[in-house]
């Protein structure tokens, strides 16, 4: 049965509140059946948006969604820019939205109030002209880079995020014992990976604000015997600030690492540290559009493999196209295809399983994949995937200057022509306000020109050359 | 003459000075979220010349708090 069917042992604890209460999985089903029924009849199926905070209701809205077969929800995060919502609704017109309940939460315009409780506000659409019905199987919408600007979503069936969560039981060898703590957004695929993979196993799922560098999360992580850590690169390094040998976590059996490559040395550190504690180092890789596990290193091979991404998680396969050497994954997991606006969602499933992941890669003499480069522009700050040429669209937008954006994980950089009158500080704060980039991430310069090529575009490699 | 700890608040967290107040509280502002505590930890550091202990660094949960911890290093800002 899916991990929505929330069919383990009813009296097993599923969440987990810093208050210390708790939600069985009985009592889950029921609040997510309840509050599911405050979305708009039937038998329409039905868009939603669900800024997803790390509540019980919001996790009980999310799966009385998926356990209505009907109601498709957008995750997005509870905290994403009002201008990158409004967009969103003007684009996919969504038949309800959920938002928090606090004092930044108002009622989106052209929506009204239907329902409130602690966690989450349901507001229906008032406009009731008709709009496309999203199409069976989709069963899930998330963002491909909520702070950007981007309103391409990735479709992804039933099948996908199910198949994906018994993949991950699976190679983790989660079981009902496990405990995972939400150090990720849960509208982010990394983060509602965690939580749908808890619940697949009968596991549980401590929800949390509270950050990895804060004395109140590693009370509550300890007093909560969590059993596993997750996080992005950077959440690594915060992990190493904070001093996780030091934190009493007597209890953790495993570290989970993706969203990025971890540095080499990093990785050695943990792989160390993992070792003395006792736990699994478990380094992976996978995109939003492979809902989204793909791959991982198992944790005894590390030390051999440091820089490898891994091999394909059960039930799917890895390989390299013979001409460019695009990683392909083939898996139940892969998303249907992408969606620009409302009428993409009665889109068919143009994918049919096969996944071109714009990773580079090589494979050595045992199956170990490694990525080698990247054929996309994009980025990952902090874990999150950050669109090249939006950003710099946003920028010239905004600023009306010539300007270009290149980069690397953990580092955007924006080049300018040398006669522009845009000052540093207004860029870096646009980047921080707008697309939600932190200043100590984002380089500026400036050069006496900018390479464009025959047709008039920027030349994104020779400017990278340039800036060697 | 030691920087002052307003200074480096305002700098790194990208905030006007006034707001720098003893009760701003870490994470109650999208400027102080982890990744800027992350800048803040090295700022600190460089600019008085210490190495803070993991337990001071999950501690440094407000300006006030951040003054306190900084007196155990000597550093009076």
């Amino acid at each position: 049965m899916a991990f929505w069917s929330l069919d383990s042992s009813g009296s097993r604890v599923a969440l987990l509140a810093e208050s210390g209460a708790t939600l069985t999985y009985a009592e889950l089903a029921r609040l997510a059946d309840g509050l599911a029924a405050h979305l708009p009849d039937g038998p329409v199926r039905t868009v939603g948006f669900l800024l997803f905070g790390r509540n019980f209701d919001a996790v009980a809205l999310y799966l009385g969604a998926l356990r209505s077969g009907r109601h498709v929800p957008l995750l997005l995060p509870p905290g994403i820019h009002p201008a990158a919502l409004a967009d969103l609704v003007a684009k996919y017109q969504p038949d309800w939205i959920a938002t928090g309940t606090g004092p930044q939460s108002a009622c989106p315009a052209g929506y009204s109030q239907q329902h409130q409780t602690d966690g989450i506000a349901v507001h229906w659409r008032c406009e009731s002209s008709p709009v496309v019905e999203p199409r069976e199987p989709l069963g899930l919408l998330l963002s491909t880079s909520g702070s950007t600007g981007s309103q391409k979503l990735v479709r992804l069936s039933y099948q996908a995020i199910d198949s994906n969560s018994r993949a991950i039981v699976q190679y983790l060898r989660l079981n009902e014992e496990d405990r995972a703590i939400s150090t990720l957004e849960l509208s982010y695929s990394f983060g509602m990976s965690i939580l749908n993979s808890h619940l697949a196993a009968g596991a549980s799922v401590v929800l949390t604000d509270q950050t990895l560098l804060s004395r109140d999360f590693w009370e509550l992580a300890q007093k909560s015997h969590i059993t596993s850590l997750s996080g992005v690169p950077s959440q690594f390094a915060m992990l190493r600030r904070a001093g996780l040998e030091r934190r009493g976590m007597s209890s953790l059996r495993m570290l989970t690492q993706a969203g990025g490559n971890l540095s080499e040395p990093l990785k050695r550190e943990f792989k160390t540290l993992s070792d003395r504690l006792g736990c699994e180092f478990y380094c992976m890789y996978g995109q939003t559009e492979a809902a989204p596990r793909i791959s991982y290193v198992p944790p005894a091979r590390l030390d051999a493999k440091l820089g490898s991404i891994g091999v394909a998680i059960p039930g799917g396969s890895l390989d390299l196209d013979t001409t460019t050497s695009e990683l392909i994954y083939r898996g139940p997991n892969v998303m249907l295809g992408y969606a620009e606006n409302r009428a993409d969602l009665a889109g068919d499933d143009e994918m049919r399983g096969v996944l071109r992941t714009g990773d580079i890669g090589r494979r050595d003499e045992e199956g170990f994949f490694y990525l080698t480069g990247r054929l996309k522009r994009f980025i990952k700050l902090s874990g999150a995937r950050v669109n090249l040429d939006d950003v710099e669209k946003l920028l010239v937008d905004a600023f009306d200057a010539q300007l270009g954006c290149i980069g690397a994980d953990e580092r955007l950089s924006v080049v300018l022509v040398e006669s522009s009158a845009v000052t540093d500080v207004a860029i870096r704060e646009f980047l921080r306000t707008r697309c939600d980039i932190y200043a100590g991430l984002v380089t500026i310069e400036r050069r006496r020109e900018l390479p464009y090529t025959a047709n008039g575009k920027l030349d994104y490699p020779a400017l990278t050359r340039l800036m060697l | 003459m030691t920087k002052p700890l307003e200074d480096i608040f305002s700098e790194t967290l990208g905030i006007d000075r006034q707001r720098v107040v003893d009760n701003l509280e870490y994470n109650s502002i999208k400027e102080w979220d982890s990744v800027a505590h992350m800048a803040l930890i090295a700022a600190l550091e460089e600019a008085y010349d210490i190495m803070l202990e993991t337990d001071d660094v999950i501690d440094m949960s407000s300006v006030g708090r951040a003054r306190e911890i900084l007196a155990k290093y000597s550093v009076t800002a």
